[in-house]
């Protein structure tokens, strides 16, 4: 009985294991997905990022100039993001 | 002969072990050859290990709740007559158990991200889960052939009853303090292996700590829920009095929540300024490498500690794992410099960054202070031959001065502004706070207060006095912006800044928490042996001890002191019962019986009246008593429950807006 256990809980685990190496190699359009939703979740963060900054500017965290220059470099990064998006989005 | 179920649970922990290297070698592999089935594959293998040490540890917990006493280890920490509740908790109680819970946690953590970075971060996770999973195979190799809980008793002995579990750790509070502590330690792997994971893949950026932050705040929270209830239990169970005695192992768990607090703090400047990258990196190095060590203190027998429970030879391996970490993770860090450095650079002293900065500095240097402290008495028998021990004066000394640093830079530090204050800006913000501690500084100086006790409370005035007015000006300029009513202002600035105002909230449990440390320079005891009707003083109440009774419980005899306390010239305040134990008082052998002083304490927001039933003596129907008058040590309580507050506010998710 424990013999039979020990194989099953062996045997199984290595097909497991095994079986994704006797599969074609996957599909391009799973890269994307996931390339997608990198890119979402980097926009994402960036325009949290963008309201932090218009609070701290309002408690006086951060200079007029300072504001300034933050939120044109968190834009223009986003704005590279968004395009990337719609690259990925028409393929 | 063991069983069926414990056969499981020893085969899973030994099959854990070859999965965890297949793991590596399948991901190794991937990386070379770019084949994601050979990714696939590898998760696969470490999906599989996991849950593999998961299996092995219910298993183990089950033989502990059935009390299979065919097993060395349930036979040693449990007996028929322990509670449930501590033939679970028996699972750590013991080294070999406590390793195979180590490995759990960090096999569920394992589960957890890799179910969290299924489809992202793919260029990160293959290194990532190398990397824990080489740790987990240095704890299952301990599991499996140093330390293993599976072992059975030797051959022809039959135990019909276990030796039972400590009575010590036989307390609800210390049945989830260790898992909490090591849900603490073993976190930091993960914040480690994505720091480890980008320095390899040539990833200078931000992105593994935006990725490992929440990481960082459930792992530093649990380390210091876990430190707490620690300090709650020595408070409620030890019977000395104190809740912190700079134990060498309450000082192994302090030190990575040091470090890892600077990190929290310093990760900030990274996101924010891009500056700081290999200062944060030295930061999760040392700060895991510390999680390891404190392992290491507390499972190695090497220090003589209240906590330890468990002394063992595996020290050396923990040492050179705790070595080999630091070399390899340095080796790294300097290998990749060139990549790590950035061009931008602390503009002024008086700068939100050089508040953080300096905060790193002081949090540094009290965890140095603290390892040297508690390393010293180790270094002085290796050196010297005699072990000079370093007791709590030497560390109240140097850490007293360090802590109270730490507090002003709490009021400082988030009233400065990113890259300069100009001086406009540094006189508004900090008139009114500087105002108030001087009027508080004023009124504390007339009631008597001086040195240390007056620089702390008039810290706490003025860091909460910052904390306020931050709360203030958030709702000024909401109100200033979208004309919102003041209460509605307050709750939208709350959910819209999670992390800003959450850690307000932890700053100011950490100002009440202070002023609880600081009630402890007012304590009053006394030790004093009286018999039934007898009466006493102490700081202005009368004890009177009524009576003595006793009682037999499942686990324990116990006889049970009533106390009547009475304020002088007010009335009645309280009735106590302390209680003295002898755990295994149904064993005929004496030596086994253990006595434990189960103490009682009346609870209000300025003092605790904490007593203790040290002894009784039969022949003379004479009991010995320790009562404690201890000022505003709720406080520090109070200010337990509000860190934990807010740091859950801090981690909660925030919505965000497509």
């Amino acid at each position: 009985m424990e013999i039979l256990l020990i194989f099953i809980l062996f045997a199984g685990s290595i097909i497991l294991v095994a079986q994704p190496l006797f599969k074609p190699v996957s599909k391009a359009t799973k890269t994307i997905v996931i390339e997608l939703k990198n890119l979402e979740d980097q926009k994402l963060a960036l325009y949290h990022q963008i309201k932090q900054i218009e609070l701290e500017s309002e408690l006086g965290l951060l200079t007029e100039e300072d504001y300034s220059s933050t939120r044109f470099r968190l834009k223009t990064e986003a704005s590279g993001l968004i395009g990337q998006i719609n690259e990925l989005k028409k393929k | 002969m063991i069983n069926t179920f414990a056969t499981l649970g020893a085969v899973s922990q030994n099959l854990a072990l070859g999965f965890s290297l297949l793991t590596i070698i399948l991901l190794l592999f991937y990386i070379k050859n770019n084949d994601s089935r050979l990714f696939i594959s590898g998760r696969r293998a470490a999906l599989i290990s996991a849950a593999l040490v998961v299996i092995a540890t219910m298993v183990l917990a089950r033989e502990l709740i059935v009390s299979n006493f065919n097993l060395e280890y349930v036979a040693h920490y449990t007996s028929r007559a322990t509670p449930l509740l501590y033939k679970i908790s028996a699972l750590w109680a013991g080294q070999a158990g406590s390793l195979l819970f180590w490995v759990f946690i960090l096999a569920i953590y394992v589960l957890i991200i890799i179910y969290q970075n299924w489809n992202s971060n793919q260029s990160l996770m293959p290194w990532v889960i190398i990397i824990v999973t080489t740790i987990q195979l240095f704890f299952l190799f301990m599991t499996n052939f140093i330390t293993n809980p599976f072992t059975p008793v030797e051959a022809g002995i039959i135990v019909a009853d276990g030796n039972g579990l400590n009575p010590l750790l036989q307390n609800v509070t210390m049945a989830i303090h260790p898992p909490t502590l090591y849900l603490g330690y073993v976190g930091f792997a993960i914040p480690f292996a994505f720091a480890m994971a980008a320095m390899i893949t040539k990833d200078s950026s931000a992105n593994w700590i935006r990725i490992v932050r929440r990481w960082t705040l459930v792992t530093w929270l649990a380390l210091g829920i876990g430190i707490l209830l620690g300090a709650w239990w020595a408070y409620q169970e030890l019977g000395w009095g104190g809740y912190w005695a700079w134990d060498p192992v309450e000082n192994a768990s302090l030190m990575p929540w040091l470090t890892a607090t600077a990190f929290i703090h310093s990760i900030i400047i990274q996101e924010k300024r891009d500056m700081l990258r290999v200062w944060n990196m030295v930061l999760i190095i040392v700060t895991f490498t510390l999680s390891i060590f404190g392992t290491f203190l507390t499972r190695s027998g090497i220090m003589s500690s209240v906590h330890s429970f468990a002394t063992s030879s595996l020290g050396p391996l923990f040492l050179g794992f705790v070595f080999l970490i630091l070399v390899s993770s340095f080796l790294l860090l300097i290998y990749r410099l060139p990549l790590m450095r950035t061009t931008n650079r602390i503009e002024s002293f008086i700068s939100r960054e050089s508040g953080f900065l300096f905060n790193n500095v002081v949090f540094i240097v009290m965890c140095f202070a603290v390892f040297w402290g508690t390393m010293f008495p180790v270094l002085t028998e290796a050196v010297r031959g005699t072990k000079i021990t370093v007791g709590a004066p030497f560390f109240n000394q140097v850490n007293i001065p360090i802590g109270l640093a730490l507090l002003l830079l709490t009021g400082i530090g988030p009233l400065l502004a990113w890259r300069r204050t100009s001086k406009a800006r540094l006189i508004k913000q900090f008139s009114w706070p500087i105002m108030i501690s001087l009027v508080g500084l004023v009124v504390l100086l007339l009631i008597g207060m001086k040195g240390y006790i007056l620089i702390s409370f008039t810290l706490a005035i003025f860091v909460t006095t910052t904390i306020l007015l931050e709360f203030v000006a958030g709702i000024m300029a909401r109100k200033r912006r979208f004309g919102e009513p003041a209460p509605l202002a307050f709750w939208r600035m709350l959910r819209k800044n999670r992390h800003r105002y959450g850690g307000y909230i932890v700053h100011f449990s950490i100002v009440l928490m202070f002023v609880g440390f600081t009630g402890k320079a007012f304590d009053k005891e006394i030790e004093i042996a009286v018999r039934a009707g007898d009466k006493f003083h102490l700081d202005g109440y009368e004890f009177e001890l009524a009576k003595i009774s006793t009682i037999e419980r499942s686990n324990h005899f116990a006889w049970i002191a009533h106390l009547r306390v009475t304020e002088i010239g007010a009335g009645p305040v309280t009735e106590l019962f302390p209680e003295k134990r002898i755990y295994f008082h149904r064993d005929p052998d004496q030596r086994k019986r253990q006595p434990h002083s189960e103490l009682d304490i009346h609870t209000t927001l300025m003092q605790d009246i904490y007593s203790v039933f040290s002894g009784y003596d039969s022949q003379t129907e004479s009991a010995s008593f320790k009562i404690m008058i201890n000022p505003l040590v709720n406080w520090v309580w109070i200010g337990s429950y509000i860190f934990v507050i807010g740091t859950l506010f801090a981690l909660w998710p925030q919505r965000r807006k497509q």
